[in-house]
């Protein structure tokens, strides 16, 4: 070991530097490049790869996650879809402005939507959607957890009610406010509380935090809700239907289509979706 | 190889250096490091403003004067998306509520610093809050910082450095008072001088005195054993030396005067001998009285036993310049 033999001033000089490398290798160390991030609120699924040179893609908005994954793997391996289509873009809409806005401006071929939807804007006649295959009319019930509610003014004055925040829906938004304001209730003499889902209102009841819910009756409801508790607002609300577009006479890609809904319907979990009727059923598979 | 001599005080000023050196860098590298932190928390900030912002028209986040709720599951479903970009990228940032839709949060650590985002537009107020990992979890040991501290402090160890000047100093003595530092009695024919080769006094004798005492010490080098007497004329080989060197001395320029008589004033002669040797040995009277023609001691100084011989002298002993 050897004495460093540095004047003052150089030593000072060194330790500065050391100093500033040290910070410096600090910075490098922790610095970190942030990458931007992308758009999270409309989820599009795809094939994995396209299916031809076509650029023409046939594009499914649905509402419901688990028809999504469903439809995408039939439609991208369907021949008719491949023949007429380079590929398959399934958008997952969030939100009723979602629907508005997509079927409104005629974007996708096939869709699974309320029909007042449709029929709002005359989707139907704009864009010429095809109303293909319906899942069931439901009803639409007033749902109490003590007692069968009465539709009566004075039953319901200062009753917390909770329905549904989106106005295209029917059972928990259109029908239960039409009733009300039938029966002279308004904001004024009753409480209403506004949900986001069907499962939000169910929550809601059984925590006690309304008095009565707007839904409709699944089976489901069976465990946990009493049917002698509920009141039928409506008895036919129509129920989710299966458009496609039609603007050219395509039999082949309905027919298709319609095999392809059949198919979502029967390895569907819920028990509404598995019912499904066909409109004008094709019968004829030559060309598929 | 060298070795040094370090006393422990040394060891503890050099740890305390180091430490502090040590210190002082690692204080460096966290600033750095605190602000690569704090410039990409800030970037990440940045980044999921810009996202929600944009993301807003398509997010149900409620709405004041609809009275309708923010969607709990949609936003829910938001948050968790774009904790899990950010959680991918480590970009220690995360989002904690969107209006009143609290993230799950389990996993994160404790301690997060909250940063609260208000966007604002036409319609309602978007209230969005943030967590960051606390700073800590990004300060790190620099091993820059020590090996750079424990190189440099042998620079600052002042202490150390003239204890090792002082051993060294110390060897070099050493050998001085043999060597170099014995006085050499050094007789200067060029310039007449006498001198004891350690330092700078030199004594300027006469012709005569000078020409006797160089005389004298070939004589006594040559004769260790001879007896010279003050009442007796000196030996006529001393006369002939001291001739010897008076030749030279003219030969030098010195002198043109002829040759003196040696035996007069003889003991004049060694008492200018004396004063000069007294002179140019100041402070060495030891190696002095080798030179030193000996003085008539005690009663009757005029002995006639006296010799003024020197009696250990070696040829070695004297430097004679200029013979």
């Amino acid at each position: 070991m050897h004495r460093l033999r540095l004047n003052s001033t150089t030593r000072w000089l060194i330790v500065a530097a050391i100093f500033i490398f040290s910070g410096a290798l600090g910075y490098v160390q922790n610095s970190q490049k942030i990458d931007d991030i992308s758009p999270q609120t409309t989820s599009k699924l795809r094939c994995d790869a396209p299916l031809s040179q076509n650029r023409k893609e046939f594009v499914v908005y649905l509402t419901e996650q688990s028809i999504a994954e469903k439809a995408l793997p039939l439609l991208c391996a369907n021949n008719v879809v491949q023949r007429q289509f380079g590929d398959v873009q399934v958008i997952i809409g969030r939100n009723d402005f979602d629907t508005f806005r997509f079927v409104n401006h005629g974007v996708p071929e096939l869709t699974l939507v309320k029909s007042n939807v449709v029929d709002a804007f005359g989707a139907d006649r704009i864009y010429h959607y095809d109303s293909i295959a319906a899942h069931p009319d439901y009803s639409a019930y007033f749902i109490a957890l003590r007692e069968k509610p009465a539709l009566s003014k004075e039953y319901l004055l200062g009753k917390r009610i909770g329905i549904l925040d989106y106005p295209s829906s029917r059972s928990g938004h259109i029908v239960p406010k039409t009733v009300l304001q039938r029966l002279g209730l308004n904001d004024s003499n009753i409480k209403l509380y506004y949900y986001n889902s069907h499962q939000e209102l169910r929550r809601a009841l059984m925590a006690g935090e309304v008095d009565i819910i707007s839904s409709y009756w699944g089976k489901a409801d069976e465990q946990i809700l009493s049917r002698s508790y509920i009141t039928s607002l409506e008895n036919s609300v129509p129920g989710m239907r299966w458009y496609l577009k039609m603007q050219d006479n395509n039999t082949d890609l309905r027919c298709a289509i319609q095999q392809v809904i059949t198919e979502i319907s029967n390895n569907h979990p819920r028990k509404y979706y598995r019912d499904v009727v066909l409109i004008n059923e094709c019968k004829s598979n030559e060309n598929l | 190889m060298k070795t040094y001599d370090i006393a422990p005080g040394d060891w503890l000023k050099g740890g305390i250096i180091t430490l502090m050196l040590f210190v002082l860098f690692q204080l460096g590298a966290i600033i750095g490091q605190s602000s690569a932190r704090l410039y990409a928390e800030h970037e990440a900030i940045d980044k999921i403003k810009a996202r929600i912002s944009l993301d807003l028209q398509f997010l149900d986040v409620g709405n004041q004067t609809l009275r309708t709720p923010p969607n709990q599951d949609t936003l829910k479903g938001y948050l968790k998306r774009i904790n899990t970009i950010l959680s991918e990228q480590q970009t220690g940032v995360w989002l904690v509520s969107l209006q009143s839709v609290t993230a799950n949060t389990a996993g994160q650590p404790e301690n997060a610093r909250l940063t609260q985002l208000i966007l604002e537009n036409s319609e309602q107020t978007v209230n969005v809050q943030l967590a960051t990992k606390p700073l800590y979890h990004y300060l790190a040991f620099s091993p820059l910082a020590l090996i750079a501290a424990l190189l440099i402090s042998p620079a600052f160890v002042k202490v150390r450095a003239s204890q090792r000047r002082a051993v060294k100093a110390a060897t070099l003595a050493q050998p001085l008072p043999i060597v170099k530092l014995t006085p050499k009695l050094t007789v200067n024919l060029n310039e007449k001088t006498l001198g004891n080769g350690v330092n700078d006094v030199t004594v300027q004798l006469q012709n005569k005195p000078l020409c006797f005492y160089t005389a004298l010490l070939h004589y006594c080098i040559e004769n260790p054993n001879s007896v010279l007497l003050h009442h007796k004329d000196i030996p006529p080989e001393l006369t002939h030396l001291a001739s010897k060197v008076f030749s030279r001395l003219m030969e030098l320029g010195h002198t043109k005067r002829k040759r003196p008589d040696f035996n007069a004033n003889l003991d004049k002669t060694l008492s200018e001998i004396r004063a000069a040797l007294d002179e140019v040995f100041a402070g060495f009277s030891e190696e002095k009285a080798r030179y030193y023609p000996p003085r008539a001691q005690g009663e009757g100084s005029r002995s006639k036993q006296h010799s003024y011989a020197l009696p250990i002298l070696h040829l070695s002993d004297i430097h004679i310049i200029g013979e």
